[in-house]
């Protein structure tokens, strides 16, 4: 009786596991690095880079994996935008020419060489080397505030052009969750290492402790 | 050492493995979610680091800012404010972006800590759980997240307190372990409950004030209603309202756990003359502290969301009807009930027993929603179906089954009239959410541990298996929701 209760709910786990977790982790997301200047929920504003304007986000971050700035671009066409995008830092210098950037659903994703030390205050700047304006999504400053400011030809403007920091477009969560595990040992008195057992001790554990307590508790009367 | 170890082995198996996971589980929410992302969480602290940091509670309408400036700093230079409830946010979690914030925060004073002098909404609290969570500030070495981990694991600590007088009250339920140890594990499994065990957050408090209340007063029913039984029952009815206004209902449960004492044991005049003095002088001890601190801030009376101060057109008709239309589809002939469309589909599956995180911005798939309401509907419709096959039994446990009952009654008609009250005004906010159900976490256990007693002696090990791994299931992927929208 006991070996089968336990049984049944290890084999309830594990299907539930199987059915619903396990399609999610394999499935592919964005790999986030940094989001210094957040994409808005509701309130929206654009930015108009014309051709030959230089717009430049301060205050971002660049770890050793950013590999892609993300940007998002509003409205008609061009879609295929002609920019240079530098990013810099101290000690980091990255210049990338795109020719004719695809924008995919609005996105604009620029590649670009990580730098060597991971770095706080950096700067991406887009120039305009095209002949056509392009459209940037920004957040009003009265929606959310931004972790960076932008400057349009060296003035401070009052929205904040949103960029994103990925390390790959597309990668399986599964392949995602050391550095989700590292992400989240940023903000707790915990090594990673520490973190890493904690997620062994819930998936095993907390399911060893359910059957060992589900076993000692089938027919036994109430003690205390 | 020995008595501790006597003490230690006297604690059944069972338990220690449940309060093992409910440990874990806290333990595992408080990594998952990021610092002061929880409901309200940045309020708290600024209320908690006040407390600490200059003995005063800060003002719900005026001053300078909710929030100390180590606290603001990391919500402005981290990200930690701007992502609130923005899914597509993520904090600065660089080590350079943190180093730099240490290095500002090294150069901070108490006085600075203390800054947030409000207007801060949440300090219409009362102070109980503050006065806790501002003892644990002031003995963390560190910095702000180690002050907030260390903070949330006294959150932590009152879920596992919640686990351990569930088991107690569960103990005074049943007779067998079975059904004790599913009401347990329920509690320690729910999404929701493990959440809440991991932020700053008073709800947790309030879930554990109102489990131990429960089983202190069933136990007063079977042992009878002795002065010093009545007076730790009062006590902790009284903790229960200084930690939150939505308490409140404890006191009129209260009452009714009294007199039920007293009709079962039916005590000598005297003996109920001296259990009721000293719940009196408990009470009144309580109301005390509860009027001296409410006289040190401008907050008044500590009314949270409790605060019924709306005196608009009462209709006893129409909040029958809006309670009518909560649960249950509109009639024809009904007025429409007040407010936007939010009923027992928001407030019970998709807030608590599904659950919606962090600010309800990490919420689940509808599809799962919808198999926690059939699961919910076929578990109710077994418990009515035991109680109504076991009615004798049912019958021959009033006592318990009437404070229970009544403490359950209590808080949703409280919460439903509090909700009535902020809406009849033309107000659009209707006050209450999954969350406020968490003191019933414990009543929710010990029904769904009904059902498993109520079922074949061969079958209900099997249906508690199949129940109690779905539920894990349900938290693991809410845990991984968390964990994907703040750092992934």
């Amino acid at each position: 009786m006991r070996k089968a209760t336990v049984g049944a709910l290890l084999a309830t786990i594990a299907v539930l596991l199987l059915v619903t977790v396990v399609p999610h982790l394999r499935t592919s997301a964005p790999a986030v690095e940094a989001t210094p200047a957040y994409t808005p929920l509701n309130a929206y504003s654009s930015v108009d880079l014309r051709p030959k304007q230089k717009l430049c986000i301060n205050n971002v971050p660049f770890s050793t994996k950013s590999r892609y700035a993300q940007f998002l671009v509003q409205g008609r066409p061009p879609t295929q935008p002609e920019l240079l995008v530098t990013g810099s830092a101290p000690g980091y210098k990255v210049s990338e020419r795109v020719p004719k950037a695809p924008a995919v659903n609005g996105q604009l994703n620029i590649e670009l060489s990580p730098p060597a030390r991971a770095t706080a205050g950096g700067t991406i700047c887009v120039l305009n080397s095209g002949s056509n304006a392009v459209g940037f999504l920004a957040v009003p400053p009265s929606a959310q505030s931004s972790l960076s400011a932008t400057t349009l030809d060296g003035k401070p403007i009052d929205a904040h052009v949103t960029v994103t920091m990925l390390s790959s477009l597309s990668e399986r969560r599964i392949e995602n969750l050391p550095s989700a595990l590292a992400h989240a040992s940023a903000f707790v008195p915990l090594p990673v290492w520490l973190i890493w057992t904690l997620g062994v001790l819930v998936v095993i554990g907390v399911p060893a402790a359910l059957s060992f307590s589900l076993a000692a508790s089938i027919d036994q009367r109430r003690g205390t | 050492m020995q008595s501790f170890k006597a003490a230690f082995g006297r604690i059944p198996s069972p338990l220690i493995a449940l309060i093992a996971v409910a440990a874990l589980m806290s333990l595992a929410w408080n990594i998952s979610t990021a610092p002061l992302q929880g409901f309200d969480e940045s309020d708290h602290v600024g209320y908690v680091a006040r407390l600490a940091e200059t003995g005063s509670i800060p003002s719900p309408t005026t001053g300078r800012g909710a929030h100390g400036t180590d606290e603001e700093t990391a919500m402005a230079t981290l990200g930690l404010g701007p992502i609130l409830q923005n899914p597509l946010a993520k904090p600065a979690w660089g080590q350079s972006s943190i180093q730099r914030f240490e290095k500002f925060e090294a150069t901070l004073s108490s006085a600075d800590r203390g800054a947030g002098e409000g207007p801060n909404g949440i300090s219409k609290n009362p102070p109980l759980y503050y006065a806790a969570e501002a003892a644990v500030w002031k003995i963390t070495p560190g910095g702000l997240f180690d002050r907030l981990f260390m903070m949330r694991l006294l959150s932590g600590l009152l879920l596992v307190a919640t686990v351990v007088f569930t088991w107690l009250l569960a103990g005074e339920v049943f007779t067998r372990r079975l059904p004790q140890m599913v009401a347990v594990a329920f509690v320690a499994l729910l999404p929701m409950a493990g959440f809440l065990g991991a932020i700053i957050n008073p709800d947790i408090a309030s879930a554990a004030a109102w489990t131990a209340f429960l089983w202190l007063a069933l136990r007063m029913i079977r042992l009878g209603p002795s002065a010093q039984r009545a007076a730790l029952t009062t006590l902790v009815a009284v903790a229960a309202v200084l930690t939150h206004g939505r308490n409140l209902p404890i006191i009129p449960v209260l009452v009714i756990a009294l007199v039920t004492a007293w009709a079962v044991n039916k005590p000598k005049p005297k003996e109920i003359l001296a259990g009721a003095a000293s719940a009196v002088a408990v009470g009144v001890g309580g109301a005390l502290i509860y009027g001296l601190t409410a006289a040190r801030t401008t907050a008044g009376a500590f009314g949270g969301e409790a605060n019924l101060g709306n005196t608009a057109a009462f209709n006893v008709r129409q909040l029958a009807s809006s309670i009518w239309q909560f649960y249950l589809p509109t009639f024809t002939n009904m007025q429409p009930r007040l407010g936007p469309g939010y009923g027992f589909r928001q407030m019970f599956i998709e807030q608590f027993l599904g659950g919606a995180f962090s600010s309800s911005e990490v919420f689940l798939s509808y599809t799962i929603y919808d198999v926690v309401q059939i699961s919910f509907a076929v578990l109710a419709l077994a418990f009515y179906t035991v109680l109504v096959r076991n009615w004798r039994t049912v019958l021959a446990r009033w006592p318990a089954v009437t404070v229970i009952g009544s403490a359950a009654a209590a808080i949703l008609l409280f919460l439903h009239l509090a909700s009535y009250r902020a809406l009849l005004g033309g107000g659009s906010d209707v006050l209450i959410t999954g969350r406020y159900l968490l003191p019933l976490v414990a009543i929710f256990g010990l029904a769904l541990a009904t059902v498993i007693a109520g079922l074949p002696k061969r079958a209900a090990p099997f249906v508690a298996a199949v129940l109690l791994g779905a539920l894990f299931v349900l938290s693991i992927i809410a845990l991984g929701s968390s964990l994907e929208r703040f750092y992934a």
